[in-house]
C-alpha cells in the first residue's frame, strides 16, 4: 500500500481547512442532498464529503458508511487531494496503491473510488466530494461531468455563498 | 471549463437547486446548450416574455402552472413561438393531466428521477428538432 502523502502546503491546507469551521459540525442539508444526488445519479453506494484533517479524513457528509471518520494515511481521499482534477481508481484490487489498502481488503471492501477535490476559498484542497462501489467500474463523460459540477456545489456550501435563486 | 461557441437558448424551469445547477454545469461543459435557469414558473413568464428560446425543459410539478404556462406557449403569446419544442419533466403520476400535456406535444416526457444523461440525451434531440432550425 502507498501511504498517502502529504501536499507540499500541508500547513496553509489544514490552515485554510479549520478556518471554514466545519470539521465535527453536525449534519447539514446542503451537504447532504448533494451526497444522496451524486449517490443517485452515479449509482453508487458509497458517497461522500470527506475533509483531509492532519491525521484523520472525516465526512460531513456520508451515505453507505457508519464511521464518520477514517485515519488519514489509509484514505483514498489524501491522495486525491494531491492533484486538482478528478481522482479516478477503476479497479483498486488490480492497483498498487490501494490493494493491501484495508478499505479494499476488509470494511467497505471498496473497488472502486472517484474523488473530485474539493477547495478553500483560498484555493487550498482540503478533502474531497467521492463516490465508491463495491465493484469495479468506470464512469463516461455524463457521469464525470456531474461529479465536478457536484464538486462545484460543494465548494459553494463550503464557502458560505448563498443559493440564491435566479 | 471551455470557451463556448454560441450554444442553443434553452428555458429550463426547475425548483430543485441540485438538480437544476447540475443540469445547468453539465450541459455547458459538454457544450450542449446554453441553458437560462428559472426556478418557477412565474420567473420563467418575463424571460420568455423578452428572449427568443429554442426549447424549453419544464418541471412540471404538482400544481396546474406549468401547464397552464405551456398552454400558453402552445397559443403563441411569447417570443419563442407556438412550435418551440418542449422537454417535460413530470413527477410519479400525472395521470390526471396526462392527456392535457399530450395535447401540448412536448417531444419528450421524463418521469422523475431519471438521470442527468437521459434528459441530456433528449435536449440533444431537441437541438436537433426541426422547429430549432433557422
Amino acid at each position: 500500500m502507498t501511504a498517502a502523502p502529504i501536499p507540499a502546503n500541508e500547513r496553509e491546507r489544514l490552515r485554510a481547512l479549520h478556518d471554514l469551521l466545519v470539521l465535527d459540525t453536525p449534519p447539514d442539508e446542503k451537504f447532504d442532498r448533494v451526497v444522496r444526488f451524486a449517490a443517485e445519479q452515479l449509482d453508487m453506494p458509497i458517497a461522500l464529503v470527506s475533509l483531509v484533517d492532519a491525521h484523520r479524513h472525516w465526512f460531513k457528509s456520508r451515505i453507505g458508511v457508519t464511521s464518520t471518520e477514517f485515519p488519514r494515511e489509509i484514505a483514498f481521499c489524501a491522495h486525491a487531494i494531491m492533484q486538482p482534477d478528478l481522482f479516478v481508481v477503476e479497479d483498486a484490487q488490480a492497483d498498487v496503491r490501494f490493494a493491501d489498502n484495508p478499505h479494499v481488503t476488509g470494511g467497505p471492501r471498496v473497488r472502486f473510488y472517484a474523488g473530485a477535490p474539493l477547495s478553500a476559498p483560498g484555493g487550498e484542497r482540503i478533502g474531497t466530494l467521492c463516490v465508491l462501489d463495491h465493484k469495479p467500474r468506470s464512469l463516461d463523460v455524463v457521469e464525470l461531468a456531474t461529479l465536478e459540477a457536484l464538486r462545484e456545489l460543494v465548494n459553494d456550501a463550503l464557502a458560505g455563498k448563498s443559493e440564491e435563486e435566479p | 471549463m471551455k470557451v463556448s461557441a454560441v450554444l442553443p437558448a434553452v428555458l429550463l424551469v426547475e425548483p430543485q437547486f441540485v438538480l437544476r445547477r447540475t443540469i445547468v454545469t453539465v450541459a455547458r461543459e459538454l457544450q450542449l446548450v446554453e441553458f437560462h435557469e428559472a426556478t418557477s414558473v412565474a420567473r420563467a413568464m418575463p424571460a420568455l416574455v423578452s428572449k427568443r428560446f429554442t426549447g424549453m425543459v419544464i418541471d412540471l410539478g404538482d400544481g396546474p402552472e406549468a401547464l397552464q404556462m405551456l398552454e400558453q406557449v402552445r397559443s403563441g403569446a411569447f417570443a419563442c413561438g407556438a412550435r418551440i419544442p418542449v422537454i417535460a419533466m413530470t413527477p410519479e403520476s400525472i395521470a390526471s393531466r396526462a392527456a392535457l400535456l399530450e395535447s401540448l406535444g412536448p417531444v419528450s416526457v421524463l418521469r422523475k428521477p431519471f438521470k442527468i444523461g437521459q434528459l441530456l440525451e433528449s435536449v440533444r434531440a431537441m437541438a436537433e428538432h426541426p422547429s430549432t432550425k433557422p
